[in-house]
């Protein structure tokens, strides 16, 4: 029987060479691409005339956050360079991180910070960027898919959920789910692909729609030790392209009050109680999944309290690099969890601020997902 | 030091390779090593120690290549041993149960033997 291609020993692929016929001018335009905050991946080339990016619909790059002043900054290109003027916002407009006091250059490459907007200055050939623009069409559409097999939060009832998801990419390998699996028990689980990207993501959607259709043959979907034994038989690694994942998996008793738990791989879920006072983490010593094929995973319970709510979260959440390049770890975020809640903003919201605030400009590092379950 | 580039020193002497590693093993660092440690120890199936001394973070690409190489190393019967990671790391491996399948030591005197036992 043929054996799996060693991922460790791949083919080298040449890239067909579609260089211009000699002769041909390339032709180049600056474009600013959105990098972090909302819209991400939306792309605007400057031309001739100033652009003035701002928060009034008139404006023409339109930044819809209350941190972006209506009329926020202008850019202009001058004789083949970009300038950003700042025109008096509240906020101020940063390059690389330092504030403009007037005009300054905006050198291919440089990050602008608008409020919490981050855009980035690219230099590129007008075909390339046509090209991309097509790939990133599909990649939108391979990301509304992923996005589609979510579970909408519940807003009532015992168990209700919140969720926030940001890929580090267009797509990534993060995923989680939830849901009542009979009248009395709850299951949620969170799963996070090695790597990420398209590869990271189609392992990803498998396993999820494995666990949305309860379809892993004679296995009690209430017991997460029976779950992960099953995944980690199913998702070998020699088998999905050398990938593996982490998992989180639990299933509450309403009548028993219980959640019981298992993870392969996968760093604890918390416990927080009621008054965020106590935080109890959630973990087992299973392995990540599809590495060893031997494995059996155990499981373990715990008590929940009225009020208590579970945080499930990927480790892109907290393996952040702060604006000094700081490496932050789990021990880092943690005390996120005991501080009070914010008026106007959900649990996984205020969090992701923080987050958001505390890592440098740019995309964050790894895909970032968070879940959070509410117990009445 | 979140920005310095992951960069790799190797040395191959008998049935051992010593791999020193620096820097941060996140995917660009791993695209950048990955070839060259691979080919380095998998072809000639020789024990492989790998100093972490100097490694201030692994992300997931990092524990796909150290798993990819041990077990592309253990079908040729030879074994791959980590040693000295720092503390943020040895997390990592702690979580994730990695020394199930690839032994963690100390230090580089412990891990030849380990190697070689």
């Amino acid at each position: 029987m043929p054996q799996p291609e060693d991922f460790a020993d791949r083919t080298t692929i040449f890239r067909r060479d579609d260089t211009l016929p000699a002769g041909v001018q390339e032709e180049f335009g600056h474009y600013m691409v959105v990098i972090g905050g909302t819209g991400l991946g939306r792309r605007l080339r400057l031309d001739a005339d100033a652009i003035i990016i701002g928060r009034d619909p008139s404006c023409d790059m339109v930044l819809a956050s209350p941190d972006v002043s209506r009329r926020h900054c202008k850019l202009q290109l001058v004789a083949g360079e970009v300038f950003a003027t700042d025109l008096n916002s509240t906020n101020g407009t940063y390059i690389d991180g330092k504030r403009t006091l007037d005009s300054m250059l905006l050198p291919d490459g440089s990050i602008l910070e608008v409020g919490q907007q981050v855009l980035k200055h690219e230099r590129r050939s007008i075909r390339e960027v046509k090209e991309a623009q097509e790939l990133d069409r599909d990649l939108e559409k391979a990301r509304n898919y992923v996005l589609s097999l979510l579970p909408p939060p519940i807003a009532t009832g015992p168990c209700q959920t919140e969720w926030f998801i940001v890929p580090s990419a267009k797509v990534g390998g993060d995923a989680f789910g939830f849901g009542p699996l009979d009248s009395d028990r709850f299951a949620a689980y969170l799963i996070d692909v090695s790597g990420h990207g398209v590869g990271a993501a189609m392992l990803s959607v498998s396993i999820m729609n494995v666990l949305r259709q309860l379809a892993l043959p004679g296995t009690d979907f209430g017991k997460p030790g029976e779950v992960l034994d099953r995944l980690n038989a199913m998702f070998q690694m020699e088998n999905h392209n050398g990938m593996f994942f982490t998992i989180w998996y639990g299933v509450y008793s309403r009548s028993r009050r219980t959640l019981h738990y298992a993870t392969g791989g996968h760093h604890p879920a918390y416990l927080v109680s009621s008054d965020r006072k106590r935080i109890t983490p959630l973990k087992t010593q299973g392995p990540l999944i599809g590495v060893q094929d031997d494995k059996r995973f155990d499981q373990a319970a715990i008590e929940v309290a009225a009020g208590s709510s579970l945080h499930l979260f990927s480790d892109g959440v907290f393996e952040i690099a702060d604006k000094d390049s700081r490496q932050l770890g789990l021990n880092d975020f943690l005390p996120l969890l005991n501080q009070p809640p914010v008026e106007g903003r959900s649990e996984v919201q205020r969090l992701y601020q923080i987050v958001r605030n505390t890592a440098r400009p740019g995309p964050l590092d790894d895909d970032y997902s968070y879940l959070v379950v509410k117990f009445a | 030091m979140h920005s310095r580039e992951l960069e790799i020193e190797v040395a191959v002497s008998g049935n051992l390779a010593r791999i020193k590693l620096r820097g941060r093993l996140d995917t660009p660092g791993v695209d950048r090593v990955e070839a060259k440690f691979t080919s380095s120890v998998v072809p000639g199936g020789v024990n492989t120690v790998v100093d972490l001394s100097e490694v201030s973070f692994i992300a997931s690409m990092g524990l796909r290549m150290f798993i990819g190489i041990a077990k592309a190393l253990k079908r040729n019967n030879a074994k791959m041993v980590l040693f000295a990671p720092q503390s943020q790391v040895n997390e990592v491996f702690d979580t994730v149960v990695l020394r199930d399948i690839v032994p963690i030591v100390v230090d580089e005197a412990e891990a030849v033997r380990y190697a070689a036992a």
